[in-house]
């Protein structure tokens, strides 16, 4: 299963990528939002993993942008735990919403929940 | 001296004004310039004159009268340039963007400007006599006898910020009230009082202060999200406990490092000579380290904020290894660290005593890379770093190559990439 980690921290990218392919899923980074529609268009994951706020084209707008050219599931990797936020995330269509600071644990429990999650909405008994 | 004495003198225009003959000759008519050219003429006249001749004195009551009215025009004239500064002076005070007020003791209005009117709702003259307390709210009826109180008692401006009901709707603003003590010429003290509406002001910077927190909290919960990432990645490559508090110790320094030198600038840039003294000083104290950065401090390049920590982190690792790998019997052999620059392209070179390269390393594709190579490689940013490994001699060199656009060549204020 291919993931699809998107911030613009690259710490962060790097430190958390490895968790990941530890448990055999394919990475692919990406640290600002045109980077990772690029990469949607080109290899499309089975997941998003995207931080909310980034420097131009940010979180959201790449949301938006995946609710409306692709099936590709997404969820939020966020340093925000306002309430605001994550209604918007909700709203936008997002699988998960998960405060920074994460565990990587968390997180691959998480993502392993969403694909799951989508695969049995997708499935033709879901 | 027998004078011929002038029965007229001209004006600019040429009309003839009489001087003996007709006494009560308005000389209220003519214009400064000219009762001045009368006097001048008529001062040469006199001074050449026999002090007997008749004509003489009644020729200088004339005169007399001339100077008269120049004093009359000249009181006039600054009659009319008093009223027009006092009128210039109390549209100033009136229109000001400030309210003002003067102020008793007991805070009682005693003058005031149109703005203040305006700010507390009503006709000037109806708020002439009335206490400036009863336009507060209740919460700051204390505060403003308090302020009272501290202006009345030195001499320099005191300054304090109150609720006031503002408007016929009795609207709650926040007032600056800037006061001091003015003194009259019977003695008594009155407290001149600028109101300044500092409501708006006061709204935006709570905003930038909650815009300020907020992005405080992201950093460092970002931080600690990156700091989580390295200490999962220790775990994976079976070091000693020891030997991964001590990496992460290195490597939370070293973010912090970053951080400590972008808060010396306000855009955040970071001189690359710096940064790598700053990193490598936190081996200065374990290893010898023979470093020619030292003479680096002409440096141009600059690293941007989101480059500053994963390039801080990428020295750090390549100190961290070149330590690390350094065989036992060449303890006291330095590490070489060197810095030099081509132009646009800086470059970090690193080298150490050691044993070799394993046989399978190959750094490009990955192959035979530890915990920390794989995270140099997941560091770098894809376009104008690069990284690449030799040995030669008994030495394994890292060279670490920067180039804009990860570097800035020149402050970013004035910077040419």
């Amino acid at each position: 299963m291919k993931i699809l980690l998107v911030d613009d921290d690259r710490l962060i990218l790097a430190a958390m990528s490895p968790g990941l392919r530890a448990a055999n899923f394919e990475v692919t980074t990406a640290s600002g939002g045109d980077a990772a529609i690029e990469l949607c268009k080109q290899a499309p994951p089975d997941l998003a993993v995207l931080d909310m706020r980034m420097p131009g084209t940010d979180g959201m707008a790449v949301a938006c942008w995946l609710r409306e050219h692709s099936r590709i599931p997404f969820l939020f990797l966020s340093a925000s735990s306002e309430t605001e936020m994550m209604d918007r995330a909700a709203k936008a269509g997002a699988v998960g919403y998960l405060v920074k600071p994460v565990t990587p644990a968390q997180l691959l429990e998480t993502v392993r929940a969403a694909l799951k999650n989508v695969a049995e909405q997708r499935s033709p008994d879901g | 001296m027998n004078v011929t004495w002038p029965s007229y003198c001209f004006n600019k225009a040429g009309d003839a004004i009489a001087l003996k003959e007709d006494p009560v000759y308005r000389y209220d008519k003519l214009s400064r310039a000219e009762l001045t050219r009368i006097l001048v003429e008529a001062h040469n006249l006199l001074q050449v004159a026999e002090e007997d001749d008749p004509q003489r004195m009644l020729y200088d009551l004339h005169l007399h009268k001339v100077e008269l009215e120049i004093q009359n025009q000249d009181l006039r004239d600054s009659r009319l340039a008093l009223e027009e500064a006092r009128d210039r002076y109390a549209d100033l005070y009136d229109f000001s963007p400030a309210g003002y007020l003067t102020l008793d003791k007991k805070g009682i209005i005693q003058n005031l400007n149109l703005t203040a009117a305006t700010m507390l709702g009503r006709e000037r003259s109806r708020l002439l006599g009335k206490p400036l307390v009863s336009f507060l709210t209740p919460a700051c009826h204390g505060a403003l006898y308090e302020h009272l109180r501290r202006a009345f008692s030195n001499d320099d401006q005191t300054t304090g910020i109150l609720e006031l009901r503002c408007g016929r709707e009795g609207t709650v603003r926040e007032i600056r009230l800037d006061s001091r003590v003015q003194i009259d010429s019977q003695g008594g003290k009155s407290c001149l009082t600028i109101l300044v509406d500092v409501s708006e002001q006061r709204r935006k910077e709570q905003a930038l202060r909650e815009t300020l927190i907020r992005e405080v909290h992201h950093r460092i919960k970002n931080h600690l999200q990156g700091v989580m990432g390295l200490l999962n990645m220790c775990r994976r490559d079976d070091m000693e406990p020891d030997a991964i508090v001590d990496k992460t110790i290195r490597q939370v320094s070293t973010i912090a490092t970053v951080y400590g030198l972008q808060s010396h600038t306000n855009e955040n840039p970071v001189r690359l000579s710096d940064l790598l003294r700053a990193c490598v000083d936190l081996y200065g104290y374990t290893s010898p380290i023979d470093a020619n950065y030292l003479q680096m401090d002409d440096c141009r390049g600059y690293l941007a904020q989101e480059n500053s920590v994963p390039i801080a982190l990428v020295i750090n690792e390549l100190m961290s290894n070149a330590v690390k790998h350094r065989p036992e019997t060449a303890a006291d052999q330095p590490i070489q660290v060197k810095l030099s620059s081509d132009g646009n392209r800086y470059r970090l070179r690193i080298g150490n005593p050691s044993v070799g390269l394993p046989p399978d390393f190959d750094f490009g594709s990955g192959a035979g890379l530890g915990m920390g190579l794989e995270l140099l490689r997941a560091l770098l940013p894809t376009q104008g770093a690069d990284l690449s490994l030799s040995q030669k001699d008994g030495m394994v060199y890292s060279e670490l190559v920067l180039e804009p656009p990860v570097l800035w060549i020149d402050h970013p204020q004035g910077r040419q990439c």
